[in-house]
């Protein structure tokens, strides 16, 4: 029964992302149920808590019943949506399989990355479902609200320890990050009512789920990208065995992967609505940048980087009125800002210390010493300025994600390298982590760029050896 | 739509197919040059490994080796004999033993290669290596084998930190369960050669540590007995393999064209390369999970892991506990240990603070509060004065609710 009731909690939110993500996305789509499962699936992981957070702040306890009901009422609104569409205007064929234009060799290839995916999957599977709650933070600010919300069936409020003596404790509970945000207790509360029993690994299994989805978004936004499918399942195996990504699905509990995931998926989305102005495209790009903030709070600066891609990249001839008027806000802010709330900006002052050697050391020996990434940190080295001197790149859509990286990749930096953080990469403690939220789009990107010199190289040799065949004649 | 014609176009001349695979059609003569690289790029990595990255000697300097026989084998604290080549072992009540190598007074530089294998070891089974040295007296050392004993492990002995001058004693210390029984059937030191160098690269490579507490934020694929980061092999590989290619092409340019799928095919090959190392460790850490949690409750698990003390401690006080409106305050040096004691208490309403000092100052504690005391703490419950002392404090009168090998807990008056 408990398998059964864990099957349901993890069907929902893909059947409810997908169902909705089907209406909206095109049927000539290339790889289109991959992208309507990966993308609705990671929609769904996030809807559903939000849905317990708008039912509970209506007065309805945390239920799986009543959750589950509203979700499978949008999942029965959307088919009914999707059957009436269907009436009017027929599909068309769905674009032909990844498979049909593939060699031998290229489908044998194609097949042994996709094996070795389903290894990795089903090791990570098993060591979630076998292993009870193991990471420090999990246990520390995540799954504290999660053991107090399931109990008592309600979001009870966190807040600080000192908050917490000054009001004696009376209906309020502390840990160690109470402003942290609800969806990944949510989500674990979720598990645990489906079963009604708090277990310390099925509830951890939404990880697993948002790993695949990651891999499934990721390798379709590349199809529909124009990439072909073995340089796609190619970029995915890369992505979804790297081992610090595979370590925090095996040790679940953190939010990272998600946030990691939802901006790559903005991300990807930014890129392909760009290249086609799909409107779909731009949707997903809204539904996952307002998703980032609600994971986790450095998700708000992730978000915040769309906003100069959008400003370079929009067509318009007030684009640099815009981009000024833009500046002017921010320093408006800023000063409305030093003005009303000193003790604010004071703080963020305190952060900033003189630059940071050691944070920039361990920067170096997390990406290109430590077997965290894999190769991809000497890939990044190679692909970026090789992409720079590449022509097929200086388009706006690569103008657009390359702007959000950069700003995403400076915030980065410049919080390890000038601000107390600074701690966190020369310890190794924080630099892995913020880089899980930024190495997939970073890995979607690289994958581009790749495609874009192999596709190069093939019209190039391609080219000469018509021109060599021709004389021969 | 522009690649896919190009594509299109070049696949319709048979004879212009052969350079791509991933972007193109079936290229055996690809696939061909990318192995060749990758063969040169391998055989030329493992010269650079044992040529300029193995231990300093000269070809005369080599001695002996030392090894594990019935002369030189010996074991105390445990029955034992040596039978069939290997030193057969059963624990006795202790569950320990101390088996040692004669070797009288050596170089250390001379031996930078030592092998252990173990027959049938039981789960569990932990083991250090112990040798002496002579700088100082009783300048005995100690390297704690951090995934417990494995069947066959080669260490370079150089990177034991404190394996230098003159090594006159080498054992090792074995402790498990009353009455296991196993045997170690190698128990050597070996003088530099390209096999035991390869074998101890190989033994790094696929060696296994069980998850840690910094697994979270960091994966370094090395252990304190690695040579060498596994990253930087495979980059290393990579390099040398495109140099193969180059060299190839040199070769004979009109054969070999530039080509960047087999550039791309060398990455991903070397990739995998790296990526099966790591996939072999998850399998190693996988058995280990499945040994420790697999068929058992949830209550089960958290009772077989790492925080069994703090779990039972944990279970024995929630009865004690009233539920309704009672304070519990975590208190512990140890930050790992009140913060995990802490969370199994949840729901009740918990405090514990990270940075702040280990309980609140009294005025906010009140009549009716539990104090949960995990050890290591500074705080000591008196039953005489029937109060709670703290450094730097005023006392706390409270009652003694639990006593336990991982706290106390108490109720204060």
């Amino acid at each position: 029964m408990d398998a059964l009731l864990t099957i349901i909690a993890l069907l929902l939110p893909i059947l409810l992302g997908s169902a909705w993500l089907h209406l909206l996305v095109p049927a000539q789509t290339t790889a289109r149920t991959t992208v309507v499962c990966s993308h609705g699936t990671l929609l769904g992981l996030m809807a559903i808590p939000l849905l317990m957070w708008a039912m509970n702040r209506a007065g309805l306890p945390l239920s799986f019943a009543s959750t589950a009901a509203v979700a499978s009422g949008l999942i029965a609104l959307a088919a009914l949506a999707g059957v009436l569409r269907r009436g009017k205007t027929r599909l068309t064929a769905n674009a032909a399989a990844p498979h049909s234009s593939l060699s031998t060799a290229q489908r044998l290839l194609f097949i042994l990355l996709c094996l070795l995916l389903l290894v990795r999957v089903t090791t990570l599977g098993l060591e979630i479902l076998w292993r009870p709650l193991f990471p420090w933070d999990a246990t520390m600010h995540w799954a504290t609200k999660a053991r107090v919300w399931y109990a008592f069936n309600d979001m009870r409020p966190f807040v600080d320890n000192i908050v917490w003596l000054n009001m004696g404790g009376n209906g309020v509970f502390t840990d160690r990050h109470p402003e942290y945000p609800a969806m990944i207790p949510l989500l674990q509360v979720w598990m645990n009512l489906a079963t009604g029993r708090w277990d310390e690994s099925l509830m951890n299994l939404p990880w697993l789920l948002c790993l695949i989805a990651l891999g499934g978004a990721v390798y379709s936004q590349l199809r529909v990208s124009g990439v072909s499918a073995v340089v796609a399942i190619a970029g995915t195996y890369m992505l979804l065995s790297m081992p610090l990504l595979n370590i925090h699905v095996a040790l679940a509990g953190y939010a990272d992967l998600f946030l990691g995931a939802a901006y790559c998926s903005g991300l990807m989305a930014f890129y392909n609505w760009r290249a086609s102005g799909q409107r779909w495209q731009g949707l997903l790009v809204i539904c996952f940048a307002l998703a980032c903030p609600l994971i986790k709070n450095e998700g708000l600066l992730w978000s915040l980087t769309f906003i100069p891609a959008l400003v370079f990249t929009i067509r318009t001839r007030h684009k640099m009125v815009k981009l000024i008027a833009l500046c002017i806000l921010g320093l408006a802010l800023l000063w409305v800002l030093m003005i009303k709330n000193p003790v604010i900006v004071n703080q963020i002052v305190d952060l900033l210390t003189q630059f940071h050697p050691g944070g920039l050391t361990g920067i170096i020996k997390s990406i290109w010493l430590h077997d965290n990434w894999h190769l991809f940190g000497y890939l990044l080295l190679v692909m970026i300025p090789i992409g720079l001197f590449l022509k097929r790149t200086h388009t706006r859509a690569y103008l657009g994600v390359g702007i959000a990286l950069a700003c995403a990749v400076g915030l980065f930096l410049f919080m390890f390298l000038f601000t107390i953080f600074g701690i966190g990469a020369s310890t190794f403690t924080g630099v892995g982590r913020l880089s899980i939220q930024l190495i997939p789009g970073l890995l979607f990107l690289t994958t581009l760029l790749a495609n874009e010199l192999l596709t190069s190289g093939v019209s190039r040799s391609a080219t000469t050896l018509q021109a060599n065949h021709a004389q021969a004649h | 739509m522009a690649i896919a014609a190009t594509q299109e176009r070049i696949c319709s001349k048979r004879h212009l197919t052969i350079f791509h695979l991933l972007a193109g059609n079936a290229p055996i003569r690809t696939l061909k040059i990318t192995g060749l690289s990758l063969l040169l790029g391998a055989v030329a990595l493992i010269v650079v490994l044992t040529q300029f990255f193995g231990p300093q000697h000269s070809p005369e300097q080599l001695r002996p080796a030392i090894l594990w026989t019935a002369d030189t084998a010996k074991v105390e604290g445990a029955k034992a004999s040596f039978q069939d080549g290997e030193m057969k072992i059963e624990f006795d009540n202790i569950g320990g033993a101390v088996a040692s190598l004669s070797m009288g007074t050596v170089a250390a530089q001379d031996y930078p290669y030592l092998h252990l294998q173990l027959v049938d070891p039981p789960k569990g089974l932990e083991l250090a290596i112990t040798w002496r040295t002579q700088e100082a007296e009783n300048s005995y050392h100690a390297y704690t084998l951090e995934a417990g004993a494995q069947k066959s492990l080669w260490i370079a002995t150089e990177e034991l930190s404190d394996w230098t001058g003159q090594v006159s004693e080498l054992g090792m210390f074995l402790h498990g369960k009353p009455g296991q029984k196993f045997s170690i059937r190698d128990f050597s030191l070996y003088p530099d050669s390209v096999s035991h160098q390869l074998a101890a690269i190989y033994s790094d490579l696929t060696g296994f540590i069980p998850w840690n507490r910094a697994a979270m934020n960091t994966y370094t694929g090395v252990s304190v007995l690695s040579s060498f980061y596994p990253l930087i092999l495979a980059v290393a590989l990579f390099v040398l393999s495109l140099l193969a290619y180059g060299v190839l092409r040199l070769i004979n340019r009109k054969r070999i064209p530039f080509n960047w799928s087999v550039v791309s095919l060398i990455f991903l090959a070397c990739w995998i390369c790296l990526d099966l190392v790591w996939q072999n460790r998850l399998l190693q850490q996988l058995a280990d999970t499945h040994r420790l949690f697999s068929g058992k409750s949830s209550q089960e698990k958290l009772a077989a892991g790492p925080d069994a003390a703090l779990v039972k401690f944990v279970s024995q006080m929630l009865p004690l506990v009233d539920a309704d409106n009672s304070r519990i305050f975590v208190t512990s040096s140890d930050q790992y240990s009140g913060m995990r004691t802490a969370y199994y208490l949840f729901p009740h309403n918990v405090f514990w603070s990270l940075h702040a000092p280990e309980l609140p100052t009294n005025k906010f504690l009140r009549k009716g509060d539990y104090v949960a005391v995990v050890n290591p703490s500074d705080f000591k419950f008196n039953s005489d004065y029937k109060a709670l002392f703290g450094p730097g404090r005023a006392r706390l009168s409270a009652q003694l609710i639990l006593s336990d090998p991982a706290g106390f807990l108490v109720r204060l008056d």
